[in-house]
């Protein structure tokens, strides 16, 4: 089609966009094209239109300082897998040892203690007579039962505490002292918006996760040790819970 | 490193103040949903913050930005299409009616009019957004959308054209 070319120009010409040479084109082809200068005059009021189709907003006042906080001032957590795999070593040396030190004859604690029935009354009655038949064993079983008394002890409260799910058990580093970095912990609760207890060092604290299910635990919020170390117990069944590397 | 951490927070600070109200005013008239443009205007910085470390500087903030934003509205358009994006093909051509310019010029209201760009199709509306609402050059256009001058032209020529026959159909 002959006009395309001009369709395109009369674009540019309302536009502003014509160089020298197309413009003077333009015009002497708009001299004699009615249907042409029709377009032009057309277009240019559609393109008015247009301009005054334009609506004006205010943007909301909090948006700039959102846009902010979501993005230069959110911190990125990434794992340290350097801990990760030392975290993970540690814990394969220590049960080696548990369970070399546990099958060593002669101890029976853990059999006590998974055993707790064997503490009932009737049995410590029995075991209360035994010392009037044998006088010699008398000692040995007051220490073997005073071990057990403690034993039972530990046995009940941790049952009573006991949760229905796996407790997650953290060591929190305070200060940053022991690695030479701050940690932050980051817990994945299973639904938003919860409230979540955590036991941290024999302490119960309420966290509010304020819709989210991601709370962050930052290290200013708790309570300063002197070896700058947390015991932090989870006492409700989350997704997740991990101690973070704090990007620097 | 360290400063080098902060000095990019700090650009990018002052970007996030320039930008945003052009952003979001230019989003508001491509979406008319007040709460959706501000979730599409942060999710554009977002997407710039992300992509900042590795802007080269190649392209100027500002057409980097614009193409951002375009990618996300239209990347939102697609995912909850409630309103029929014509296409091309289904655009008929129609007969002029006896005074064409006269009716056309009357009828045609605002509304009528920010309703039909935003059913044009995609390559129309962001020519048509870029040069009219937000007043660029062809040169400007060009860049943001990465594609040749001459093209910004015809789509424009086309997009009005489209727009044209869309609204002569509604009225």
């Amino acid at each position: 089609m002959k006009n395309n070319r001009f369709d395109d120009m009369i674009q540019g010409y309302i536009d502003g966009e014509l160089n020298i040479n197309e413009e003077k084109i333009l015009k002497e082809h708009l001299r004699s094209c009615k249907e042409c200068q029709k377009k032009l005059e057309e277009k240019e009021k559609i393109a008015e239109l247009i301009k005054k189709t334009k609506e004006d907003v205010l943007i909301p006042k909090d948006l700039i300082s959102t846009i902010i906080k979501e993005t230069t001032e959110r911190r990125i957590y990434r794992i340290n897998w350097k801990y990760v795999t030392l975290g993970a070593a540690a814990m394969l040396i220590f049960f080696i040892i548990l369970f070399t030190y546990l099958n060593k004859p002669g101890i029976h604690i853990t059999k006590e203690v998974e055993k707790p029935e064997l503490l009932t009354e009737p049995r410590r009655q029995i075991e209360k007579k035994e010392p009037i038949e044998h006088p010699y064993r008398k000692p040995e079983v007051a220490i073997d039962q005073e071990e057990k008394e403690s034993e039972k002890e530990v046995f009940v409260s941790k049952k009573s505490t006991k949760p229905e799910f796996e407790e997650t058990r953290l060591v929190f580093p305070e200060d940053g002292s022991v690695v030479g970095e701050e940690f932050d912990v980051v817990i994945i609760l299973k639904e938003p918006g919860k409230e979540i207890a955590l036991n941290i060092d024999g302490e119960k604290k309420v966290f509010d996760t304020k819709n989210s299910n991601i709370l962050y635990i930052k290290s200013d919020s708790l309570p300063v040790l002197e070896n700058g170390i947390h015991y932090l117990s989870l006492l409700e069944p989350v997704q997740q819970a991990i101690t973070f590397h704090k990007e620097g | 490193m360290e400063n080098e951490k902060k000095d990019q927070r700090r650009r990018f600070e002052e970007i996030a103040r320039d930008f945003t109200p052009r952003i979001f005013k230019m989003i508001y008239n491509m979406t008319e949903d007040y709460e959706t443009t501000k979730d599409l205007t942060q999710d554009v910085f977002v997407n710039a913050w992300k992509g900042f470390s590795s802007f080269r500087g190649d392209a100027s903030i500002y057409t980097w930005i614009y193409r951002i934003a375009l990618n996300r509205v239209f990347q939102y358009r697609r995912k909850n299409a409630r309103r029929k994006i014509i296409s091309i093909d289904d655009i008929k051509p129609i007969k002029m009616k006896e005074n064409p310019e006269k009716n056309f010029f009357k009828e045609a209201d605002r509304a009528l009019i920010r309703n039909t760009i935003q059913d044009l199709p995609e390559n129309y509306q962001a020519v048509l957004i870029l040069r009219y609402y937000e007043d660029n050059d062809y040169a400007t256009i060009a860049k943001i959308l990465g594609i040749p001058v001459g093209t910004v032209r015809s789509r424009l020529h086309r997009g009005i054209s489209t727009l044209t026959n869309l609204i002569k159909e509604r009225i």
